[in-house]
């Protein structure tokens, strides 16, 4: 049986970045996820990487740190990280008939802003400044007129789902075992104490034990469930976040716009489109069952319209939703929840070797793992520093060409060169010489992401991808304007070239990355959507004939 | 100044030119106004009439749709089986550059053919360069079937294709990916089967082509070829030449959009309006103040004297159906009619599992949205000066990627539509607009 | 307490500190020109009126290819260079901030003529045509606010001045 120093359940951003410190610790290291690397909450965000602003009041040392840390993340990947410029608009509440109060709080944010400015300089962010409402329309002439001004500040946005992918792929590189697609069936306890897991690959079904001095439990909104495991409990309040995709940038900057009911919804430029978030409500239901209601996409373009009008005019691509696993607290609104971390080490619980590790934010994962392999860590006697902050991701060690070179250089569109350049960083090259070997590969599987079968390829051998919802995380398959009604053929023929994969089992991939991109669509199926829809079906399902549920393998016996 | 017909037909596709010919051949002055192609340029270009599954003839197939609620073959009783016959003689008679083949009668039965994934779609007439892969004829032989793959993406795919028809095949054939060595430049690899279809079309490629077809063919002892096209033009020639080189039969695939055979058909049927004498207008047709239809091209605006008015201006890729994303609510955009969806005009409240199964693969009577009409095809709802009547998508109650049928749909449906438009327009009209 | 305490703060920065600070703070650092100045790299250009109204017929698009199919500049120019209509409005058109990187096909309109066969067959009714011009002046207004911000002296580049065809290619 093989024997670990720490098994990390759970391949969120936690989890990943858990075992990249551990194992450039020197601490023998092994992830597993039930589905895939940013699969749940770490792939369901706004994707930013910001500074901590609202924590300024409570807990300034909370925002230098988020500034800080904002800034390691940068120096480590460089090539995913971009700035958000951030209006805040102030409008009167009764249109028309500025008050004072509603000068009070323009003044009011000016100076908070101003404040943030003073951490700003940890993360290469820029000073506010304020505008007039003149100026504000000449910058974004879209937004609602009659305003007071605006506040700008500034923050930076990530692409989640490589940020998880490429601290698994940094893990493995210092020795870790990555295991995505595999399951933790039971811990194993001798005594109290819990010295491994019983883990299930997902695919194929096959079990094995596992053996680990410490356990941490980084299951994100099924922490609970993975706790139960080891008998303990570690409750969290779990909230349901709802975000849209807009086929293009509505803005090229992040505007704060009021909900009806008060609260701040955003909707930020995100790579080549924007995204509009988010709900925060109480969930109850099972994670792995998230549903988007016509509600909670009404209540998004409303809080958007109230400041932006033409949003209306938009096409929205899609619909998502995740679960934020924040703390435990009963009384405080949803939104008014600390998103503060906590890690438990249920020794205490009468369950030693076994931790979790609850709450926190995106923008603050490496601080949080670097928290827990010290606690960890320390116990095992090993006091290695860390160094996540300071040693590259995959990509992020020098800058990439340019996408006019590289475009030159292996004879790709220019597009794709520069969509591989932001995805990969100095990997870009590599992965375009997978070309030079196999021509065929240089050719777009998703046009509208600009995703090149190289691209792919790379992921399935170098980045743990074994499915095209996989290849989606990885490089943004099917995540364009046509939401997956050209790509799904061609990327599942890759698919099965290279794992050796059956045809049944190719087009079972294929419609399961369909049946993903369908769930996103069919909430907000209108408009432009509805056309998108049907030529979507009729290419699958009409002109590809792709089985369905009972069809006759062969339909003429 | 006003254009007059006796027929005017508002879409281009499949629908819109059969109602168009067939108006034409009652006799009827017909123009057509069309926006653009629509989705029947792409289409895979095989003609099926639904309800194929399970190995049920042509007519079999039709009576089955015919029972599902609001399928338009509903309207037609016992006038299905014969109107499906004449349908398939009509289009025939009309795309003869085609060279359709398959089915005759009813009781005949559809070929089943190659699908860019390497499964098998039905098809009851399909262009003659097309309709030897049939793979239930293929199957009953000892056949090694090559499937060919120029470069690029269609590389990539040959080998899933193979794998699949070799599972299609079995056990007395197999399909093996063969890559032809004629377009091996790093930029040929960018190329779509489009692009290779145009230069194919060029003088002196079609011989390297079979040149290079023989010596793939050859390589891997292929019985059969299937290649992802043989060029735009002249398929039936293009075969016949490349047959003789490559010493086997070979026959092209269909393709996903913008597919060849989708995009020839299209031309095809442009080419059959042509002939027939059917003026065609490029513009967007709308309801005039006077209650019939007018023709908007930019800023001018011609309005249109017609004794029938057909309606063919499909569902959500064509434009003739749409779902406004504030209010949700489904609408015709010619006369601006009330449409449905499982009996539901507003559909973006809430898109419950009536209208759109959580899985992509299920039923989604939401995608089979359209107006209302009676049993003459004449919607219930529209308030014209003339008589409207409706054909293709735009009648809603069959979605193409379920099994019920796509382009023979419209096909018949066109047919049907344009018979009776041009026999109201002699009877109520003729006297109107002769009087002009 | 410390909540308190942060507020004491922040009035004082309202009453004392902010005042004082924007006395000091140059006009170029302040309001809109202060923030175009932080965000000169960025090349950020805003969306007009005129922009936003275009940009609503833009959205359409379902990627079926049709265009591509039917553009005669596919066959005469390299596909890496050229792939045809679609990818404007799928890609190009979708994120001004990303056309630097795109300067190669947008100067290959230089080539498309009157043709206006992609327009013409497009099922969904995309203006690409328009869609084209969007992107080349989108182009040249990234190139201005970048020209400005690395020599601010230099007069802004006009639409005349946007890159020529790659050179090596002929229609």
């Amino acid at each position: 049986m093989t024997s670990y120093d720490l098994l990390v359940i759970g391949g969120g951003v936690n989890g990943t970045g858990i075992a990249r410190d551990a194992a450039m610790r020197g601490l023998t290291t092994m992830l597993v996820e039930k589905k895939d690397f940013a699969a749940g909450s770490s792939g369901a965000n706004s994707g930013m990487i910001h500074g901590g602003i609202r924590y300024l009041m409570n807990d300034p040392q909370v925002t230098k740190l988020a500034c800080l840390d904002s800034g390691y993340i940068q120096r480590i990947a460089p090539h995913l990280l971009f700035r958000i410029p951030f209006l805040y608009p102030v409008s009167p509440k009764k249109p028309g008939e500025p008050s004072l109060a509603d000068r009070a709080l323009l003044y009011g944010a000016e100076c908070y802003f101003e404040a943030y400015d003073k951490y700003q300089p940890l993360k290469n962010g820029k000073p506010h400044t304020r505008l007039t409402d003149e100026e504000l329309h000449e910058l974004e002439p879209g937004i609602v007129s009659g305003t007071l001004g605006a506040v700008t500040m500034d923050e930076y946005g990530i692409d989640p789902f490589r940020l998880c992918a490429l601290n698994a792929r940094s893990a493995a590189a210092h020795g870790a075992t990555i295991r995505n697609h595999t399951v933790v069936t039971r811990l194993l306890r001798e005594g109290a104490a819990v010295v491994g897991a019983e883990i299930e690959d997902a695919r194929t079904g096959a079990r094995e034990e596992v053996r680990a001095r410490a356990v941490l439990n980084a299951g994100g909104p099924w922490a609970p469930k993975i706790a139960a495991l080891a008998g303990v409990a570690v409750r969290i309040r779990p909230g349901k976040g709802v975000h849209l995709t807009l086929d293009r940038r509505l803005s090229n900057y992040g505007i704060i716009c009021k909900a009806v009911d008060g609260r701040d919804v955003f909707v930020m430029p995100h790579e080549d489109s924007s995204i509009i978030g988010t709900t925060d409500d109480d969930f109850y239901g099972d994670p792995d069952e998230l549903t988007v209601t016509q509600d909670e996409v009404e209540y998004l373009l409303q809080a958007v319209e109230h400041t932006f009008p033409s949003v209306r005019s938009a096409r929205v691509l899609r619909a998502w939703a995740g679960v934020r696993p924040t703390l435990f607290a009963y009384g405080p609104l949803e939104d008014a929840l600390s998103r503060d971390h906590h890690i438990y080490d249920h020794e205490e619980d009468g369950a030693p070797g076994f931790y979790s590790i609850v709450g926190g934010k995106l923008a603050s994962f490496r601080a949080m793992a670097q928290e827990a392999v010290d606690l960890i860590a320390h116990k095992a006697g090993n006091s290695q520093p860390c160094r996540t902050h300071e040693v590259p991701l995959p990509g992020g060690e020098a800058a990439a060409p340019s996408a006019e070179t590289l475009g030159r250089e292996h004879t790709v569109p220019s597009y794709a060169a520069a969509r591989i350049s932001y995805r990969h960083g100095a990997e870009a090259e590599r992965i375009l010489s997978l070309a030079e070997e196999r021509p065929e590969l240089r050719a777009f599987a998703c046009s509208c992401e600009g995703v090149t079968f190289a691209e792919l390829l790379f992921s399935l051998r170098e980045e743990f991808a074994s499915s095209l919802t996989d290849l989606r995380r990885r490089c943004r398959l099917g995540m364009g304007v046509c939401q997956g009604a050209r790509c799904g053929g061609p990327a599942a023929a890759l698919l099965a070239g290279e794992l050796g994969l059956s045809h049944e089992k190719a087009l079972a991939e294929a419609n399961a990355f369909l049946d993903e991109r369908w769930k996103g669509h069919r909430p907000v199926l209108a408009g432009d959507g509805l056309a998108q829809a049907e030529l979507f079906q009729c290419t699958y399902y009409a002109t590809c004939a792709l089985p369905r549920d009972g069809a006759p393998e062969r339909p003429w016996r | 100044m006003a254009l007059t017909a006796d027929v005017v037909v508002v879409g281009g596709g499949m629908a819109g030119v059969c109602a168009s010919l067939a108006a034409r051949e009652k006799g009827a002055k017909v123009l057509l106004v069309a926006r653009a192609s629509g989705a029947t340029a792409l289409s895979s270009g095989a003609i099926d009439f639904g309800g194929a599954v399970a190995d049920a003839t042509v007519g079999e197939g039709a009576r089955a749709v015919s029972r599902q609620p609001g399928h338009p073959y509903a309207l037609l009783g016992d006038a299905l089986p014969a109107l499906l016959e004449r349908t398939m003689a009509f289009l025939r008679r009309h795309l003869v550059s085609l060279g359709l083949e398959g089915a005759r009668v009813a009781a005949d039965k559809c070929l089943w053919l190659p699908t860019p994934v390497g499964t098998a779609r039905p098809a009851a007439l399909v262009q003659s360069s097309i309709a030897g892969a049939d793979l239930r004829n293929l199957s009953s032989r000892p056949a090694r079937l090559a499937v060919i793959a120029f470069a690029g993406a269609q590389q990539v795919e040959a080998g899933l294709v193979a794998s699949g028809l070799s599972r299609l095949l079995a056990p007395l054939g197999e399909a093996v990916a063969a890559p032809i060595d004629l377009y091996r430049t790093r930029e040929d690899a960018l190329r779509s089967i489009a692009e290779l279809a145009r230069d194919l079309d060029r003088p002196g490629r079609r011989d390297l082509f079979a040149a290079s077809l023989l010596r793939a063919a050859n390589a891997v002892r292929a019985t059969h070829v299937l290649v992802p096209t043989l060029g735009f033009a002249d398929p039936a020639v293009a075969r016949a030449e490349v047959e003789r080189t490559v010493e086997r039969p070979v026959f092209e695939a269909l393709g996903a959009p913008p597919s060849v055979p989708g995009l020839r058909l299209q031309a095809a049927l442009a080419a059959a309006l042509r002939a027939a004498g059917v003026r065609t207008v490029d513009g967007i047709a709308e309801r005039s103040g006077d209650g019939g239809v007018q023709i908007v091209r930019g800023v001018e605006c011609q309005p249109v004297r017609a004794g029938a008015i057909v309606l063919a201006s499909g569902r959500f890729i064509g434009g003739g159906i749409r779902c406004e994303p504030g209010s949700g609510l489904l609408h015709e955009t010619v006369l601006d009619l009330p449409a449905f969806a499982a009996g539901r005009r507003n559909i973006a409240a809430l898109p419950s599992e009536e209208l759109f199964a959580v899985k992509a693969s299920g039923a989604h009577p939401g995608m089979a949205a359209g107006i209302r009409v009676d049993a003459a095809f004449r919607p219930l709802d529209a308030a014209t000066t003339v008589p409207v009547f409706a054909c293709g998508s735009l009648l809603g109650g069959f979605d193409p990627a379920r099994d019920s049928g796509g382009l023979g749909t419209c096909a018949l449906t066109g047919l049907c539509a344009g018979e009776r438009a041009a026999e109201a327009a002699s009877r109520a009209g003729a006297s109107a607009v002769a009087g002009r | 307490m410390k909540r308190l305490f942060a507020f004491f703060l922040l009035g004082m920065r309202a009453v004392f500190l902010h005042p004082i600070r924007q006395l000091f703070t140059p006009p170029d650092r302040k309001g809109k020109a202060g923030f175009l100045r932080s965000y000169a790299p960025e090349a950020l250009v805003p969306a007009t009126v005129q922009d936003r109204a275009d940009l609503v017929r833009f959205t359409g698009c379902v990627n079926c290819g049709l265009c591509d199919a039917v553009c005669p500049l596919v066959a005469k120019l390299p596909p890496s260079e050229w792939r045809g209509p679609s990818l404007f409005a799928l890609a190009y058109s979708r994120a001004s901030p990303e056309l630097p990187h795109l300067r190669g096909p947008v100067a290959l309109l230089d080539l498309c003529g009157t043709c206006t066969r992609c327009r013409d067959i497009c099922p969904r009714g995309v203006p690409l045509l328009d869609i084209f011009a969007f992107t080349r002046r989108k182009l040249a207004q990234v190139d201005a606010v970048r020209a400005d911000a690395s020599a601010p002296a230099a007069p802004p580049q006009d639409e005349a001045d946007a890159p020529a065809a790659a050179p090596g290619f002929t229609a």
